[in-house]
């Protein structure tokens, strides 16, 4: 047995793939969850062996650890997040102690499963709990390494850990199905791979209902777990999120109204949301679906207990006509149905981690590891209860959320400042460059697959990273019109908040008609992005006057108020050649455009300051 | 037993759907594999013969049931990508396009920008298991193979789809390559509605949407024009020997999701051969680059290989004796659902390893593979499913790390 002390690494997946399956909310946030369970599973194994724990910090292993409390709803008011990547320093035999590990990283996961399968029976095809365990026994991928600490120590160690580490996730190893399924059983409908573990008949109505299964919709062992694995009412529809702001202001403004609402949802059966300790969620516990009148039919169909179609859309008529329509009446704004995933993530932290493995060792990385720690129990106040989103995951340095669009870019700016508050005490000048963070948000529309509107957050967060890090990115897909994406650092000399609040005051003012902002677009596109040098300071000069004439222009029934380069944010175009200031009117049309969607989405509404409770 | 070799060209984009259901979300959305797989090319084949069959012979009439019998024989026994500038009216080797090779690394540069391609050499572990990592499971061989270690810091950068023909074949040599450009067909959606025939409106809801890979693009290298490509899917074909069809396929395809039309141009078999410029020597390693998925019976391990002691053992296609397996580097397993459109089912899923997978080999006793097994390899069979062309490689030079204290 080894007696010399090893840098252990350990890493879990498949994450991203996994995570972004989901077709309801509770998928999203227990697919997500049940990854940290595992990622936590590994590391109180490594501490049982003795091992001390750098990442994730020890302090973030208290709690309860496994048993029903671990999903039920007391957990989810607390979602911990785990990075799946774990490192600790070991002085016995690290192959038994990755083992032990591995072998905890898997009972996680069949203890979770063994809870749904308990609770889920009735829902099962016959012999599926054989390809079921299949699916199960295949689904984690599981690598470890470790070097022992020489003369290089702790640094060269971890280096030529995570090296190896990497290097052996080259190959991602899998198996062929051995389970031989009935002929016709259909996959999953997440997953697309898996075959499906559901029976084909199906009641309306119980269980089926209770966990919001589709008719005609499958999911494998992965996908049930993920949709049976917590309590149906910890979950915030996404819909729900998105109208956050409208439902508060609705509640504060017109409660009459919105009561009415809550009372027909309670006698229709829907299901209702618990969460407490949100005031705004309570504003209405249920999904926001029903705000849209054109989705109030499909809702009612899916929660009916048979009965005739004639009957169930009479009844959703009645529904709409007493409770819904009132309401949209009298706010006199109809819900903007649109919502943004926030995706956040540190930059410069590997650079970072390996600058203060070399100058602090150990001591260093722990306290980095407390401080990501800190940053993530705070992310989750930031997200929820100072601005009305819902976080699915913070751990490490990330960050996944879904947020209001109102709200979304001042939680975005909170959760960047905050990063840097709580890593800068910790580096202590110890690094040439301070992490920062980087945010996407992906806008989408609320009915839009969770798959996809992650996929926005992602892309958008990506952006972020290629505008120069330390940045924020909006990426806005509305189902009318091509994606829109901006992209600014957070130390513009005017920041993104500010920068888009004055867009939106101008916009919102009507000073500036988007149609102006069409015109700019259409005219600059008629002009070469890549002008020849020869005529570069020509095309500058053409396209200056083209918008300073579209601008001052006044139009037929508006008062005559001509506005300049500086009112909407252009002052530095006329010192531009061709090609920037080409690139400058696309960047300011997806900028304003951006800012529209954000002043409608907000349009009459109270906005959040953060910092409330 | 005829030989048809042609080119599929799709005029409208291809929406080949994977196996996610419609009710991924509150408003329907189709996914599509970012490229046609050969199962759904070889299922557009036999209903092409099948109505070919029935067309050219007076009195034949197939139930699905006879269809499924006869059109079993037809064959796809070559599927390459293709890529060419719309001005140009034949194909040739030059335009085959080949799956970006998981030996090959983009480094970033400044910024994000791409700096190089860094190759992926799997090195040998080190004596005296200083250091050591740990897989999913028990196995005594996966653990024994080697890995590539990646000299660059820093995250990768995304690769291409594809690689071009000359920089394959430069790769394939074990010359370095330049930064390969953006290739890869782009993936727009559709958006569908139903109209309601009584009010002439849309339904709302019944709005979906599908992903549909554009074929057609325009293309722009630095300052020149912007030139138009269009994609391809280069095959060959063979039919069952005793219902063979003449000229087959006749007329445009129906190809993919809605049957999208398809034109189809003849081409010569000349366009799958191993090229001129490929000259390899003899070499102490083999790389084998999986130019279409591969079908093993036991998932990432090739057929024919078994374990003995802490190495994998077997032999290839066309190589003389047993060959140790050193290293693999495959990425995840791409799953592929089809629905059988005879029994209107779902067929069962398989598992396939993805195009551009790369396996490393040394021959068990030492010697050398010679040119010509290298050359004999390009576009070899390997593993199952040859009738879907399944399981093609392209063959590489390798040079193994020398033992150490030799």
């Amino acid at each position: 047995m080894a007696t010399q002390s090893q840098v252990l690494v350990l890493k879990v997946g498949p994450v991203q793939g996994f995570i972004s399956q989901s077709r309801r909310t509770r998928d999203l946030w227990f697919g997500s969850h049940l990854l940290s369970q595992v990622s936590r599973a590994m590391a109180r194994s490594l501490q049982a062996s003795g091992a001390e724990l750098i990442f994730p910090h020890p302090e973030q292993l208290q709690g309860p650890t496994s048993g029903p409390e671990c999903v039920g709803k007391e957990d989810a008011d607390t979602p911990k997040g785990f990075p799946n990547k774990v490192l600790a320093v070991v002085t016995g035999d690290p192959e038994s102690i990755a083992r032990a590990a591995r072998t905890a990283a898997r009972d996680a996961l069949f203890k979770a499963w063994e809870r749904v399968r308990d609770k889920c029976g009735g829902l099962f095809a016959e012999g599926a709990d054989a390809w079921a365990n299949e699916q199960l026994e295949t689904f984690l991928e599981f690598h470890a390494a470790w070097v022992p600490q020489g003369e290089g120590g702790y640094a060269v160690a971890l280096e030529e850990a995570e090296a190896l580490l990497e290097a052996r996730r080259a190959l991602r190893e899998f198996k062929a199905w051995a389970q031989l399924v009935p002929a016709g059983t259909h996959k999953s409908s997440l997953d697309g791979g898996r075959p499906s573990v559901l029976r084909g008949k199906r009641s309306k109505g119980g269980e089926w209902k209770g966990l919001r299964i589709g008719e005609r919709e499958e999911l494998d062992a992965l996908g049930l777990l993920k949709r049976a694995g917590g309590d149906p009412g910890q979950f915030v529809p996404v819909p729900s999120i998105g109208l956050a702001a409208w439902l508060e202001t609705a509640s504060k403004e017109h409660n009459r109204e919105l009561s009415n609402l809550r009372g027909a949802c309670s006698d229709g059966g829907f299901t209702k949301v618990h969460r407490t300790d949100l005031s705004w969620v309570n504003a209405f516990p249920f999904d926001g679906q029903v705000l849209f009148p054109e989705r109030v039919l499909p809702c009612f169909e899916e929660w009916s207990d048979g009965g005739d179609r004639k009957s169930v859309q009479r009844e959703s008529e009645r529904f709409t006509a007493g409770a819904v329509q009132p309401l949209l009446d009298v706010m006199g704004v109809a819900p903007y149905p649109y919502v943004a995933c926030l995706c956040a993530d540190g930059d410069n932290m590997g650079q970072a981690l390996r600058e203060l493995a070399v100058h602090g060792g150990i001591e260093a990385h722990r306290s980095v590891s407390r401080a990501l720690a800190n940053f993530t129990s705070e992310a989750k106040d930031i997200v929820q209860s100072r601005f009305r989103g819902m976080l699915v995951y913070a751990g490490g340095d990330d960050v996944l959320a879904f947020v209001c669009p109102p709200d979304a870019v001042a939680c975005a700016r909170e959760l960047a400042s905050a990063f840097q508050r709580h890593l800068k005490p910790a580096i202590n000048g110890a690094v040439k460059e301070l992490p920062t963070l980087s945010v996407g948000l992906g806008i989408g529309h609320v009915l839009e697959s969770l798959g996809q509107l992650l996929s926005l957050g992602r892309q958008a967060e990506k952006a972020a990273k290629n505008a120069g890090r330390n940045a924020l990115a909006i990426l806005l897909a509305k189902h009318a019109g091509r994606e829109r994406l901006w992209t600014s650092s957070w130390v513009n000399p005017v920041e993104p908040v500010g920068r888009l609040a004055q867009d939106m005051a101008l916009l919102s003012s009507g000073r500036l008609p988007l149609s102006k902002v069409h015109e700019v677009e259409a005219m600059s596109r008629r002009f070469a992005a890549d002008v020849a040098d020869s005529h570069s300071k020509e095309q500058a000069e053409v396209l200056v006057d083209e918008v300073r004439r579209i601008l001052s222009r006044a139009e037929a029934g508006r008062r005559e108020d001509p506005m300049s380069l500086a009112d909407v944010g252009l002052e530095d175009l006329s010192t531009s050649d061709g090609r920037k200031a080409h690139a400058k009117l696309q960047e300011w049309v997806s900028r304003v455009l951006v800012a529209e969607t954000l002043e409608r989405a907000g349009r009459k509404l109270e906005p959040r300051k953060g910092g409330e409770g | 037993m005829s030989q048809e070799c042609f080119v599929l060209l799709p005029r409208d984009g291809l929406s080949v759907k994977d196996g996610r259901g419609w009710y991924t979300s509150e408003v329907g959305r189709g996914y599509s594999h970012p490229w046609p797989l050969p199962t759904t090319v070889r299922g557009a084949l036999r209903a092409a013969w099948g109505q070919d069959l029935m067309t050219t012979q007076p009195g034949v009439r197939m139930t699905p049931e006879e269809w499924e019998q006869r059109s079993a024989g037809v064959k796809l026994t070559r599927f390459v990508a293709l890529r060419r500038s719309l001005a140009e009216s034949s194909f040739k080797q030059a335009h085959r396009m080949w799956p970006f090779p998981a030996d090959a690394v983009l480094v970033g540069g400044e910024k994000g920008a791409v700096g190089r391609v860094e190759q992926l050499l799997p090195r040998r572990p080190a004596t005296g298991r200083a250091a050591t990592t740990l897989g999913p499971d028990e196995d005594a061989a996966r653990e024994g193979l080697w890995h590539p270690r990646w000299a660059s810091k820093g995250k990768p950068a995304p690769a291409p789809r594809f690689w071009s023909e000359a920089e394959m074949v430069r790769w394939l040599l074990g010359h370095d390559v330049a930064i390969p450009r953006e290739l890869s067909p782009e993936q727009r959606t559709d958006v569908h509605v139903s109209i309601h025939p009584d009010r002439q409106t849309a339904e709302d809801t019944m709005l979906h949407s599908r992903q549909v890979v554009e074929l057609l693009r325009l293309e722009r290298e630095g300052e020149t024009a912007p030139r138009a490509v269009e994609w391809a899917l280069g095959l060959c074909c063979e039919q069952p020997t005793r219902d063979s069809v003449r000229g087959f396929p006749s007329g445009v395809l129906g190809l993919g999701g809605r049957r999208r039309l398809t034109n189809v141009e003849p081409v010569t078999p000349d366009l799958f051969a191993c090229p001129p410029e490929f000259q390899p020597k003899g070499t102490k390693g083999l790389r084998l680059v999986l130019a279409t998925p591969a079908s093993f019976v036991r998932g990432w391990l090739p057929d024919g290989f078994e374990q003995d002691g802490a190495v994998y053992v077997g032999t290839l296609p066309g190589v003389t004796g047993p060959v140790v397996l050193r290293a693999a580097l495959v990425p995840r397993a791409q799953d592929v659902s089809a629905w059988d459109m005879v029994k209107r089912e779902p067929r069962r899923t398989r598992r396939w390893v993805p195009a551009g997978a790369v396996y490393f080999f040394e021959k068990q006793r030492g010697e050398d593979f010679t040119a010509e097994e290298l050359r004999a390899l390009w576009l070899a069979s390997w593993g199952g499913g040859h009738e879907e062309a399944l399981g093609q490689v392209l063959p590489g030079v390798w040079t193994p790390p020398p033992a150490s204290g030799a």
